[in-house]
């Protein structure tokens, strides 16, 4: 099976060099996608391991973490075929770029189902610095000023980030000894391995794989990148790239003692939902906005696996709901960006008399992004509140609390001010189809999520958690 | 082993303080060449993986990077001079007191003898890397700072006896070669639109 997952996205890759118009170029996307998501929906129903050689694996937690990525993958290849369309007809963007547009998307794919079938976390290394070279052309496609210092931090950030976890995997092999660095071998070692570098290789995997995941305080680049790229990337990015540094860090986790490394996850999560809180009230972009929302939304996930017992399951849970969430909000905001032609917030108002199904779109997507019901986000975030009060964190339970509520009246504020705001009378044109229809399926699948979470997928979370689990 | 690791910190050294551009990216890659010998020096493994891991460093570190990094220099035409936010002295002040930080924590860390001076100085090689990246105010130079850092990171690896399969440490030569490839071309388009290579000047984005 694997081999077929990994021979998906780079047919994808050949169709777009092979491609000679832009429409040639996404249809090979759109299969080469529908190809992966099919056969990640295949190996997510059968029992089995798939294994490929010592180096590739894919167990239950990866096959969770592959359905998201092959999932948002497919959505976000429909959508930029509608999307670039129209940017071509604009005249914001040559067909030579559309192409190198799929080539890297493609390359990026590849390089994230490398990440989750890694069996050797060495392995799993190489392709998370992999996903940021494929991804930083993306950020910059567009060849403008701002999308060169996007990516200019990105590349210099991101590699020191991942500097500093190869660091950790030097640490990791020196406890390790002669135990294979596989996330299969580790955790049955874990009782025989040097504690001392043990907690010296988690410390530099939350710091390197957390920069890329943008925590607070790495989390400077994460802005800058994702509001620079074009809207299916932004959603790429923030959607699933961030959920991929996060299985890396959790692939050692039941190597390590739940006591060392608790209070850590603590901080950073409530320092990532913390700083987002403080600056979402002043931004003016609306792909900022997104962006700071994603460093949120990571910190809640995080918050949630120091946590630990009941929150560790609302925690992966909440991985899935900040996914179909923030790509939904992502895809909306590029359609409204090139409607009104501007990224400013205030510049964009009035959507629902002009466009309802737009307005409802966005509006929904920021009710499902700050947890409030009937969306899916609300049963994680509230999962999480309660593993935290049960586990005894009353203090940060309540900072987290509260915090959240900061962020929703912020979101409430601008979202309200897009939708319902008075503005200049603009004409939008008629519902584009391949840009919006992805974004309606997101905004079903979120209400899904929320009024009723599937019975199965709660038991692979529970399940899943166990795996994730700290010694 | 030990005349290798003091020559690559005494290069290490001389990049950081250094204020010309390519002298330092001659010491750059003469540093890989020193990390190629590496792997022949370690006791395990069979030969032909020495002799890849070797070929591959000398291929990556002091041919392929070093060569992209003076073509940024010639075809940019920046000056010879890399900028830096600290004076020289500061600078020599700080490295030392990164170079005994480095030794204190290895010694805590309880490595011993041969160990000690590899891993001493591959962090020294980090933190040095670390600090030209943060305050040097030229793109390149930056570069120059994150390679310092990789090869840190690798001399650190070697002296602790870290070892992965074949492809997975061609894979890593592999990412790095492509990072400083795709910050060479980023340097190109950078000049192109902005006009200079100022990284100080380059903060249109902010909250």
């Amino acid at each position: 099976m694997i081999p077929l997952l990994l021979l998906a996205p780079v047919a994808g890759v050949i169709l777009a060099l092979l491609s000679r118009t832009p429409w040639q170029a996404a249809l090979g996307t759109v299969v080469g996608a529908a190809g992966l998501l099919s056969g990640a929906v295949i190996q997510g129903m059968s029992p089995r391991v798939a294994a490929w050689g010592d180096l590739l694996r894919l167990d239950e937690l990866g096959s969770y973490f592959l359905l998201i990525v092959a999932g948002v993958h497919f959505l976000c290849s429909v959508y930029a075929y509608g999307y670039f369309r129209r940017e071509l007809e604009g005249g914001h963007i040559g067909p030579a770029k559309v192409r190198m547009y799929h080539v890297w998307t493609n390359l990026f794919v590849l390089s994230m189902v490398v990440v989750v079938c890694s069996h050797h976390l060495a392995l799993q290394w190489v392709a998370v610095e992999a996903t940021t070279l494929f991804s930083a052309p993306l950020i910059y496609l567009h060849g403008d000023r701002r999308g060169m210092e996007a990516a200019w931090k990105y590349l210099l950030i991101c590699s020191v980030g991942i500097a500093f976890a190869f660091l950790g995997i030097i640490f990791l092999s020196r406890a390790a000894g002669d135990v294979p660095l596989t996330y299969t071998a580790l955790p049955l070692a874990a009782k025989r391995l040097d504690p001392r570098f043990l907690r010296l290789a988690f410390l530099f995997f939350l710091v390197g794989y957390g920069t890329k995941m943008g925590l607070a305080p790495m989390h400077t680049w994460l802005p800058d990148a994702h509001s620079q790229a074009p809207a299916p990337s932004s959603a790429m990015l923030s959607g699933v790239l961030l959920n991929c540094a996060l299985l890396s860090i959790l692939r050692i986790a039941p190597a390590i003692p739940g006591a060392y490394a608790s209070p850590l996850l603590i901080l950073f999560g409530i320092l990532s939902i913390a700083v987002p809180a403080l600056l979402v009230a002043v931004q003016r972009d609306i792909k900022r906005l997104l962006a700071f929302s994603s460093i949120e939304n990571m910190g809640i996930v995080v918050l949630g696996l120091g946590f630990g017992g009941a929150a560790r399951p609302a925690a992966l849970l909440h991985v899935l709901n900040h996914s179909v969430a923030k790509v939904l909000l992502f895809l909306v905001a590029g359609d409204l960006i090139l409607r009104f032609g501007t990224q400013k917030i205030r510049q964009i108002r009035g959507i629902l008399r002009e466009s309802p199904l737009r307005g409802v779109l966005l509006f929904g997507g920021i009710l499902a992004i700050t947890g409030s019901p009937p969306f899916g986000a609300f049963w994680s975030e509230f999962g999480i509140l309660v593993g935290g009060i049960a586990g005894g964190h009353m203090a940060v339970s309540l900072a987290y609390l509260v915090l959240l509520a900061v962020l929703f009246g912020s979101f409430l504020m601008y979202g309200s001010n897009m939708v319902f705001g008075e503005g200049v009378p603009r004409k939008l044109s008629g519902p584009e189809l391949w840009c919006l229809l992805p974004a309606c399926v997101l905004l079903l699948a979120s209400l899904w999520l929320g009024l009723h979470v599937p019975a199965g997928l709660y038991k692979t979370l529970e399940r899943l958690s166990t795996v994730v689990a700290f010694s | 082993m030990n005349t290798i690791t003091i020559l690559l910190l005494l290069l290490g050294l001389h990049i950081a303080v250094t204020e010309r551009i390519r002298p330092a990216i001659r010491s750059l890659a003469a540093q890989g060449i020193l990390l190629g010998l590496l792997p022949f020096l370690a006791a395990s493994g069979p030969a032909w993986r020495a002799a890849g891991l070797g070929l591959a460093t000398v291929a990556v570190k002091s041919v392929a990077i070093p060569f992209i990094l003076t073509r940024a220099v010639n075809r940019l035409e920046i000056g010879q001079e890399s900028e830096s936010l600290l004076s020289t002295k500061t600078l020599i002040l700080l490295i030392g007191a990164l170079t005994l930080a480095a030794f204190v924590a290895c010694a805590r860390f309880g490595l011993s003898g041969q160990d000690r001076l590899g891993a001493a100085a591959g962090l020294t090689l980090l933190f040095s890397g670390l600090l030209m990246m943060t305050t040097r105010v030229k793109a390149v130079s930056q570069v120059i700072g994150f390679v310092v850092l990789e090869n840190g990171i690798f001399l650190f690896g070697a002296a602790s006896g870290s070892e992965f399969t074949l492809p997975i440490e061609l894979g890593i030569f592999l990412d790095l070669f492509v990072a400083v490839f795709l910050m060479g071309i980023l340097m190109f388009k950078i000049q192109r639109t902005f006009t200079h290579m100022d990284v100080r000047k380059i903060h249109t984005l902010k909250d």
